[in-house]
């Protein structure tokens, strides 16, 4: 058949595809997949014969627009955000707990550690905080000093802006360097747990406890879970790139990465709870510290049957 | 023959191979700084509004200086069809390695992973990595499976200049004919001089030069496409 004839016959076919892609629908939806496979014929026809270039590469480019919109991926927006973080969170979780073990005796054991030894022996704090550093932590915990919640609700959004700013972009740092065959969450999880125990014990042994414990237990669960669980997904990836086991390595290190990438979100999520929690209640001081104490210790427990429990039933 | 080049192939479930044009490192340098630009004239105007507000205003600034840090490319490749605006300008788009549009989780970690390709320090992975694989992918977009494109011009229907049906003196293959055509199409863009140069290349075939053997192989062309 000569080009001239094919072009005849199958022009209208291809402009309504057009229109279609154009949001000026000439076809009923349930026309579309046909006429894109029909499409998809006079595409490989038209390179057998040798048809001109310039048609050839109108219907590839025609076929190429309707092949990303046909198979594009559809969001499932806020209603499957939820149930990711109801069902599939949790699931992943519990899937992966291994790996989340480690995270977490990375982060929780060091931060133990630290503490008990400093406990025990004061002086040992200098071996994580310089003496200026520990000095700052002791003047912030100081009751004398302002509380960031008694300089006005302004000052509160400007510690929640930075928290957002600081924290998540530490989970994303951690996340980030795992593909580094885990080395990230491997030197950030210790460091930042053997830090927190440090300046935890330090202000306890100062006899801080109230401004302290006060201020952290709102929030901690939520930013330290999230830590933990930025963390495993971090060495989800660098386990993936070096342990593929029976898939190629990339085909390996592209599953972790997207299973590694979901437990991320998650921690994000946390982090983002925390940094609201962090700026606009732990601060507060019209509430009393052991009032906060056991807001916090509930915040664990529901944190830890969330993950524990959530989604175990139905599909 | 299979040229030497860059175009990628994918084949579709419908059977037929489509291609994709990924885009070198150069050009997506530009795309970045155009990007760079753009974030930072954006936190910096925002950063003077915003000072008037005094530490509420410096919060809102923390969370601004965040959302462009780490989730503007999230945003726009997602939302504005793998184009940030920087993509946009030069026109490159990011698709998924089979040529499907990119979605949420593969641009979070093509975008997170700019912290490994950002080592040691200029990008100097990412470059590398660039340079060393099939169809200039930096780490994020291996781990990803995503590649950057060149955004192909608009779809528009090929014209013949019009000329008399001439038919051909020798049997031409596929390849000859399809070249004929490919010359015919493109000649309204080339000055008459050039026109001419390149159509007495086949003046044993036309039989004559100049003008009158353009005449002849724009007809070869009409009669190949199939007028009377």
């Amino acid at each position: 058949m000569r080009q001239q004839l094919f072009e005849q016959q199958h022009r209208q076919a291809w402009e309504d595809l057009q229109g279609w892609l154009e949001e000026r629908p000439t076809l009923n939806p349930e026309d579309v997949p046909p006429a894109y496979r029909q499409l998809c014929h006079h595409l490989a026809v038209a390179r057998e014969r040798h048809y001109s270039p310039a048609l050839v590469e109108r219907l590839q480019q025609l076929a190429l627009r309707l092949h990303q919109r046909i198979y594009g991926e559809r969001g499932e927006g806020l209603l499957g955000a939820l149930r990711f973080l109801w069902q599939d969170l949790p699931r992943q979780v519990r899937g992966e707990w291994r790996l989340v073990a480690v995270s977490g005796l990375l982060f929780f054991g060091t931060w133990i550690g630290a503490f008990l030894l400093v406990r025990a022996d004061p002086n040992l704090v200098h071996l994580m905080l310089s003496p200026e550093e520990a000095a700052r932590y002791v003047q912030m915990y100081d009751p004398k000093t302002p509380v960031a919640g008694a300089m006005g609700a302004t000052r509160d959004v400007m510690m929640f802006g930075w928290y957002i700013l600081n924290n998540v972009g530490i989970d994303f740092q951690i996340f980030a360097s795992g593909l580094l065959a885990g080395i990230g969450p491997l030197f950030f999880l210790p460091f930042n747990g053997l830090h927190g125990g440090a300046v935890m014990a330090h202000l306890t042994n100062q006899g801080l406890t109230a401004t302290f414990y006060g201020f952290i237990s709102g929030h901690s669960s939520f930013e330290l879970i999230g830590g933990v669980l930025s963390g495993a997904g971090g060495l989800r990836m660098g386990l993936s790139l070096m342990h593929p086991g029976r898939r190629s390595r990339v085909a390996a290190l592209r599953e972790g990465a997207r299973k590694g990438a979901r437990l991320l979100f998650g921690a994000v999520v946390l982090t983002f709870v925390a940094a609201c929690f962090e700026g606009f209640w732990s601060g507060n001081a019209l509430v009393p510290w052991k009032a906060k104490v056991a807001v916090g210790l509930a915040f664990w427990t529901l944190l830890a049957l969330w993950l524990l429990l959530a989604g175990r039933r139905g599909r | 023959m299979q040229p030497i080049d860059t175009v990628r192939t994918i084949e579709t479930p419908e059977g037929v191979e489509l291609h994709l044009r990924p885009a070198g490192p150069v050009v997506r340098l530009w795309a970045f700084f155009v990007d760079q630009v753009v974030v930072w004239m954006g936190l910096i105007l925002f950063g003077i509004g915003l000072a008037y507000l005094g530490p509420l205003g410096l919060g809102l600034w923390f969370i601004l200086f965040f959302l462009a840090q780490w989730l503007y490319p999230v945003f726009f490749e997602v939302l504005g069809g793998g184009r940030t605006l920087g993509k946009r300008w030069l026109n490159l788009r990011v698709l998924m390695t089979d040529g499907r549009p990119v979605g949420w989780s593969p641009s979070l970690i093509r975008n997170l992973l700019r912290v490994v390709d950002g080592l040691p320090g200029a990008y100097t992975v990412g470059l590398v990595s660039t340079l060393l694989t099939r169809d200039f992918q930096r780490i994020g977009d291996i781990v990803a499976g995503t590649l950057v494109v060149h955004e192909e011009a608009g779809v528009q229907a090929p014209v013949l200049p019009l000329a008399e049906p001439v038919a051909p003196t020798l049997a031409l293959t596929l390849e000859e004919q399809s070249a004929i055509l490919a010359f015919a199409e493109r000649s309204p863009r080339f000055t008459a001089a050039r026109s001419e140069e390149l159509a007495d290349v086949l003046s044993p075939l036309s039989g004559a030069r100049g003008a009158g053997g353009l005449k002849v192989v724009l007809g070869m062309a009409r009669y190949l496409w199939g007028g009377r």
